[in-house]
């Protein structure tokens, strides 16, 4: 479960890029953020992980508060970036069993080997330096890295971006499993379409602000590109508040 | 974890060609080095050897006392085989002396070379291994480190690793503890095969003392190494770009290598100036012949001399007053050498050759103990001169002067190396200076990677 309530991060130029947030994600729920550019959603992943202090609120993670115990909240969330860059010299087994250990855990090789094959990697290129990966393939590893970790949580930040059809809809059937695994996913994006085929819920965001929370049923029959349209351009030039959301 | 992380990291570098390169550099600069300079201390034992035997036929002739109170004799102490490692003053210390037994002119300053107005600066200038310890392999250090945190922040590796259940401090102690395991094995090793090999080159004779001293250099060379380390990783983990990282680490090293020596010793020269040897020599002569014509006045006035002893006073009275002069110089020159060794430790290269110099025989208190032991010499031969001459002239009266006596029985120089508890002493606080420079660094590196922000 990942929990957040009252969140609030201003920084020092007095720009506020969250603005009270209170959320819960539940385990097998997938909560995907839209926002514009700046519109804080960045900022929130980074207070989950603990990279950005928040200045009032709490955040917490599977029960632990972010603040006071970050390792052990960091324990129990794996987080897969825009853009998963992992050690160009080293082969995709050799990132995965890195990190996993990272995260406390001690995979077999042949585990490594099953999550490879169920993010979808060829067999070749499990031993092959990631330097030479494209895009879509570092990003099927960065979600398997999430796998292997098994967290109860998972922050994804924009993780279709650039991805090919193929690549996205490989993607949703990941989620899709890792939804019935009874995994709480957190996910930022813009990507308003495969965001209506897998999201349990979607919230806007603007200018740090919560502004609406839609439910599954809801998303069937509203018009999701036209209502994010709507509060992208409420948001004006720029989107929102913070630098790098 | 934290084998882990050092795993990691070591496989990074092993496969980084950056590494390749650093690693071949450092065992391609440290033997050519050392055989370079082993097949240099062949050249001074040869050249000492041929020296030595001069003196030698000179020392075993019979002299008349006349003969040897106008004479001069030379004596030389053997090149130290250590230079090899660190030449510091080697070349000081191995300039042929002479020594005179008139006293007439003021005798001459035993010590009078270049590297002896210059003591501090002499460190830096011979590439022997010490130098290239204390500039290539720091430079290498940093070149190796640079981008450790702010590279892999640019990567995004680095949000990925702290995104981990791992405490930061583990991250940083294992970055730090992979480049020292990294560049302390091919350091170490170059060193060993380095020296290893120099007897092909020039039999030094190591005995298990001297290896023990080589042992301690490699340490201190080590203790040097995680020093820049440190230092790279500081400024790492203080920016947030490889190419501003990498020019602040350039700058750092032109600094702390190149400026801050040169620095020290300028303003030792500024706060403690020292008269030249040229000035010196002309100064005790007009004291010798202001002592000796009032000494003449007084005891014969203006006529023949009168008695030994009387003749005796006065040069006693010009050794004494002499003696003074030269004892004053070399208390401020040294003086000038400390203060300078002391401003210049703020430099680890500096603290780092000068303790190097230290454990190799060829520091500032080998120097110190050397031109002591010359002194000493001095005094001895000096004396042991005057005490066969008042004997033959209590025996033989005015026939004293052209009675023979051996010169091989005259005293020689006694050569004094600093035993390696003395050593020791004398490079511990050059030694404490880079442990001090370490932590310094490292806690830097520490305190400004806790606050590092990785996105």
């Amino acid at each position: 479960m990942i929990e957040t309530e009252g969140l609030t991060k201003r920084y020092d130029n007095e720009v506020l890029a969250v603005d009270g947030l209170s959320l819960r994600v539940e385990p097998g729920e997938v909560f995907a953020m839209l926002g514009a550019n700046g519109a804080g959603k960045t900022t929130t992943l980074m207070m989950l992980l603990g990279f950005v202090e928040p200045t009032a609120g709490t955040a917490r993670i599977h029960g632990v508060d972010v603040v006071r115990q970050p390792l052990e909240a960091k324990a129990h969330v794996a987080y897969v970036s825009e853009n998963v860059q992992l050690y160009g010299s080293f082969t995709a087994l050799q990132n995965l069993e890195f990190f996993a250990r990272l995260g406390r855990r001690r995979p077999t090789r042949e585990e490594c080997e099953a999550v490879l094959r169920r993010v979808g990697l060829p067999a070749d290129a499990f031993r092959r330096r990631v330097r030479g990966y494209s895009k879509g393939m570092r990003q099927r590893l960065g979600i398997g890295i999430a796998i292997l970790r098994d967290t109860p949580a998972i922050l994804l930040d924009e993780p279709t971006s650039g991805l090919d059809p193929k690549g996205g809809l490989d993607f949703l059937a990941l989620l899709d499993g890792l939804r019935a695994e009874g995994k709480a996913i957190w996910m930022t994006t813009h990507d308003i379409f495969r965001t209506r085929e897998v999201a349990d819920r979607v919230g806007m965001m603007v200018r740090g602000r919560l502004v609406t929370i839609l439910r599954r049923e809801e998303l069937a029959t509203a018009d999701l590109a036209r209502l994010y349209a709507r509060y992208v351009d409420d948001a004006g030039p720029g989107g929102g508040a913070a630098p790098e959301g | 974890m934290f084998l882990t992380l050092v795993v990691k990291e070591l496989r990074g570098h092993v496969l980084n060609l950056r590494y390749q390169v650093a690693v071949g550099l450092t065992l391609v600069l440290v033997v050519s080095c050392v055989l370079a300079c082993a097949r240099g201390y062949a050249r001074e034992v040869e050249a000492w050897r041929a020296e030595e035997r001069e003196f030698d036929e000179v020392r075993s002739q019979d002299f008349t006392l006349s003969e040897i109170l106008d004479k001069s004799f030379g004596f030389r102490r053997p090149p130290e085989p250590l230079g090899v490692v660190c030449y510091g003053l080697a070349s000081a210390m191995s300039r042929p002396v002479r020594l005179e037994v008139s006293v007439w002119r003021g005798q001459p300053l035993s010590l009078g070379s270049p590297a002896e107005a210059e003591p501090v600066l002499a460190f830096f200038q011979r590439p022997d291994l010490a130098y290239v310890v204390a500039a290539v392999v720091s430079f290498l250090a940093l070149l190796f480190v640079y981008d450790a945190v702010c590279g892999e922040k640019e990567d995004g590796t680095l949000r990925l690793i702290l995104s981990s259940p791992v405490p930061r401090d583990l991250v940083l102690f294992a970055k730090w503890g992979a480049a020292f395991l990294a560049m302390a094995a091919p350091l170490a090793l170059s060193v060993a095969v380095g020296v290893g090999l120099a007897p092909l080159a020039a039999p030094l004779g190591l005995g298990a003392a001297a290896w023990l001293r080589v042992g301690l250099f490699t340490a201190l060379a080590l203790l040097y190494l995680a020093l820049f380390l440190s230092a790279g990783l500081a400024v790492s983990s203080l920016t947030h770009r490889p190419a501003t990282s990498l020019v602040v680490c350039l700058f750092l090293w032109i600094l702390l290598v190149l400026a801050l020596p040169a620095l020290g010793s300028q303003v030792a020269r500024v706060l403690r100036p020292v008269e030249t040897v040229k000035h010196t020599e002309a100064r005790k002569q007009a004291k010798a012949e202001e002592v000796r014509d009032r000494g003449f006045r007084r005891v014969e006035g203006g006529g023949r001399m009168a008695e030994w002893a009387d003749y005796m006073r006065i040069r006693e009275e010009i050794k004494r007053e002499t003696r003074q002069i030269d004892r004053a110089r070399r208390a401020r020159l040294l003086e000038q050498a400390r203060l300078a060794r002391n401003l210049a430790r703020a430099s680890p290269a500096a603290a780092f050759l000068h303790a190097a110099g230290e454990l190799s025989g060829t520091g500032l208190e080998s120097w110190t103990e050397h031109v002591e032991s010359v002194d000493r010499l001095n005094d001895r031969f000096t004396g042991e001169v005057e005490r066969i001459a008042m004997d033959l002239f209590a025996t033989r009266g005015h026939e004293a002067m052209n009675e023979p006596i051996q010169a091989g029985l005259l005293p020689r120089l006694e050569v004094a190396t600093p035993a390696l508890r003395q050593a020791l002493a004398a490079a511990l606080p050059d030694a404490v200076a880079l442990v001090a420079g370490n932590a310094l660094a490292f806690l830097t590196a520490l305190v400004a990677f806790l606050r590092y922000d990785p996105r």
